[in-house]
């Protein structure tokens, strides 16, 4: 009996645990294969937000066209303090004056903000939304992440404020079908780059991918809180948290990193086709 | 041991989370691109100023636009769908592919296309299915023998029969030798569609008639009479077709009554692709010209089935669609025949009631009222 437990402790003996040299190149091994892991993990996620903020951005335009069906007009953007409802000028022209958030809507179709508002998340019944009442983007719930939506503050056929207006005298009706979907009726202009002469409205025909979408809605992206972005290069063309011009001209391109032309660029802009929304609105009896 | 384990777990996780991703994308992706194409190439149709029904030529460059003289595609009926000109985004199948398109020939946007109508022909067939206003293709990735990407020429993009040139396409299971998708526009939905602007066209014209004669509506060209082309308005005529003079509706009002400014109805491309000949129209007798100005329901206003609001109805419009199994429109003979245009309840006018329906092969009228 002794001498098999001398013999089984010798064994025992024999037996050498890890040397810490195994130990480190395993955990070395374990974080280079977690890194590898983790790695494209983070690419997931911010392939996951940007998927979700199109999923959104496609839900508002939807909701957009929905509305137009129900209502016979586009709703204007919600303005910074309008808490998610559609803002609107009190003067039909000449100073815009206080601004009027619907319902009750005044028929002129004046908008507060045309070109630099927010999708009206309350107005048209989307969610999720902050404790503003505004839509966000996927990357956060701050006040730099709500997704923005612009309208054509067009003149059609002496109908002023064609696709916002309401009432008797006013609004797409008014102005016709055919005069609506005319070609190149200048609505708000989509680029793929900095429009070389950007006067308000325009860019040049190498750039140009359409200058005839009624309404447009897009997320300033995931640098939305980076102060430094969004006021050079193409994001500037688009109004957003840090800057950007307020007109009628839009930029629209695959992502580029800081350092490519036209500079850092992960805006997400979609717009509604005009044939889509004069199609839907006809079936719809709102027009013509 | 461990290490296998770790292995095997994240060579895993990288596949399954690859593999799900890229299936989804590839299933929606094409999916809502067609559907957009579908809504737009519609929309671009019924919103023509001049014939509405028509279609853009395809864009054979890749650049975006439509190309062809004035509406008529004399490069080709088959290229990629003209998204720039349509007003879309640059749209891609789930292959990052831009998707192709070809319309019907007797579609086009050109005069030598007139008339464009419900009658019109579409000549496209898939998988045998006849009068196909237009196909979109989501072309899908490459395959073997698809080397000339990228470029324009068709069958570096589609396959089999949609790439020989014929006006015969057709759908398939994805596979080796075919990955083509595609979504139609039948000539009924299009013109569906199209029927549902001229209906609210017409019913614009006769709101802003009323609107500017004390309420009072023209009287309908009589049926045999407009069978003919005479598409004068006929005394004392409760139904018939839209008129287009006004001659006995001004004796009646006792002033020279016309259409109002922005009335579709008076403009040239109402006649042009014949749209008289499907538009019907009726009214309620307490709302005639000989009535007195500013009247009101009396018991015998119109009624349409099957609609909200559709009791108390001064006037109805139906407007035809194609011709349904049954229905000829060839002589005067065929056309003096509400039954060759009107189906159910619509078809039997002179009880003053009318009826929706849903459209499909029994009933493709487009009803509106007011």
């Amino acid at each position: 009996m002794t001498s098999s437990f001398s013999n089984k402790l010798a064994a025992r003996r024999g037996c050498r645990g890890f040397t810490l040299a195994e130990l480190a190149i395993v955990l070395l091994v374990v974080a280079v294969l977690l890194g590898g892991l983790l790695m494209p993990l983070s690419a997931q996620i911010e392939q996951r937000n940007l998927e979700e903020t199109r999923r959104r951005l496609d839900e508002v335009r939807e909701a957009l066209i929905g509305f137009a069906e129900a209502n016979g007009r586009l709703p204007c953007p919600a303005s910074a303090t309008s808490d998610g409802r559609e803002a609107f000028c009190t003067g039909a022209s000449g100073a815009c004056g206080p601004e009027l958030y619907a319902p009750p809507d005044p028929n002129h179709g004046r908008c507060a903000a045309f070109y630099d508002g927010f999708v009206p998340a309350v107005t048209l019944g989307l969610a999720p939304v902050d404790s503003q009442g505004y839509l966000p983007d996927a990357w956060g719930t701050s006040a730099r992440n709500r997704i923005r939506y612009a309208v054509a503050p067009n003149t059609v056929a002496g109908v002023d404020y064609a696709w916002t207006g309401s009432g008797p005298g006013r609004g797409p009706r008014a102005a016709g079908l055919t005069n609506l979907g005319e070609v190149s009726k200048q609505y708000l202009w989509v680029c793929s780059g900095l429009p070389n002469t950007e006067t308000g409205g325009s860019c040049d025909p190498a750039v140009k991918l359409t200058d005839n979408a009624p309404a447009l809605v897009y997320s300033v992206g995931k640098n939305a809180t980076d102060p430094a972005s969004g006021t050079t290069g193409d994001e500037a063309a688009n109004p957003n948290p840090n800057g950007g011009t307020a007109d009628q001209t839009f930029v629209s391109r695959t992502s580029s990193p800081a350092g490519a032309a036209g500079g850092q660029f992960d805006d997400i802009v979609t717009w509604v086709p005009l044939p889509v929304l004069l199609n839907r609105m006809v079936a719809a009896g709102q027009l013509p | 041991m461990v290490l296998l384990v770790l292995f095997v777990a994240v060579g895993a996780y990288l596949l399954v989370s690859r593999l799900g991703a890229a299936q989804l994308r590839s299933a929606r992706g094409s999916t809502a691109a067609l559907a957009m194409a579908r809504d737009a190439l519609i929309g671009r149709a019924l919103a023509d100023d001049n014939r509405p029904g028509s279609l853009p030529c395809p864009d054979t460059d890749d650049d975006g636009a439509v190309n062809g003289v004035a509406g008529n595609c004399t490069s080709s009926y088959l290229g990629r769908l003209p998204w720039k000109t349509m007003g879309l985004a640059d749209l891609r199948d789930a292959a990052g592919e831009r998707l192709w398109y070809v319309l019907s020939p007797a579609l086009r946007d050109n005069e030598a296309a007139w008339p464009i109508n419900g009658d019109t022909h579409a000549t496209l067939t898939v998988d045998g299915a006849d009068e196909i206003a237009a196909v979109v293709f989501a072309p899908g990735a490459a395959l073997a023998g698809q080397n000339g990407r990228p470029g324009n020429a068709v069958a570096d993009y589609l396959e089999g029969a949609n790439a020989d040139g014929d006006d015969a396409y057709r759908t398939g299971a994805p596979g080796e030798a075919f990955n083509d998708r595609l979504l139609v526009v039948r000539r009924s939905e299009l013109m569906h569609a199209v029927a549902s602007r001229i209906a609210g066209e017409a019913l614009k014209c006769l709101h802003d008639f009323a609107a500017a004669n004390s309420g009072r509506y023209p009287w309908a060209a009589d049926v045999t009479a407009s069978a003919s082309g005479n598409y004068s308005d006929t005394d004392r005529t409760h139904f018939g077709r839209l008129p287009h003079g006004l001659d006995a509706t001004s004796a009646s009002l006792g002033i020279t009554a016309s259409w109002p400014a922005g009335c579709g109805l008076a403009s040239p491309w109402w006649a042009d692709n014949g749209w008289g000949q499907f538009v019907f129209y009726s009214l309620a007798p307490e709302f005639a010209p000989d009535a007195a100005p500013s009247p009101v329901c009396a018991g015998s206003c119109l009624a349409v089935a099957n609609a909200a609001g559709g009791t108390d109805v001064r006037v109805v419009v139906i407007v035809a669609g194609e011709p349904l199994s049954g229905q000829h429109r060839v002589t005067a003979a065929d056309r003096s025949g509400v039954a060759n245009y009107l189906e159910g309840e619509n078809a039997t006018p002179a009880d003053g009631r009318f009826e929706r329906r849903a459209p499909g092969t029994a009933f493709n009228d487009v009803v509106v009222f007011e």
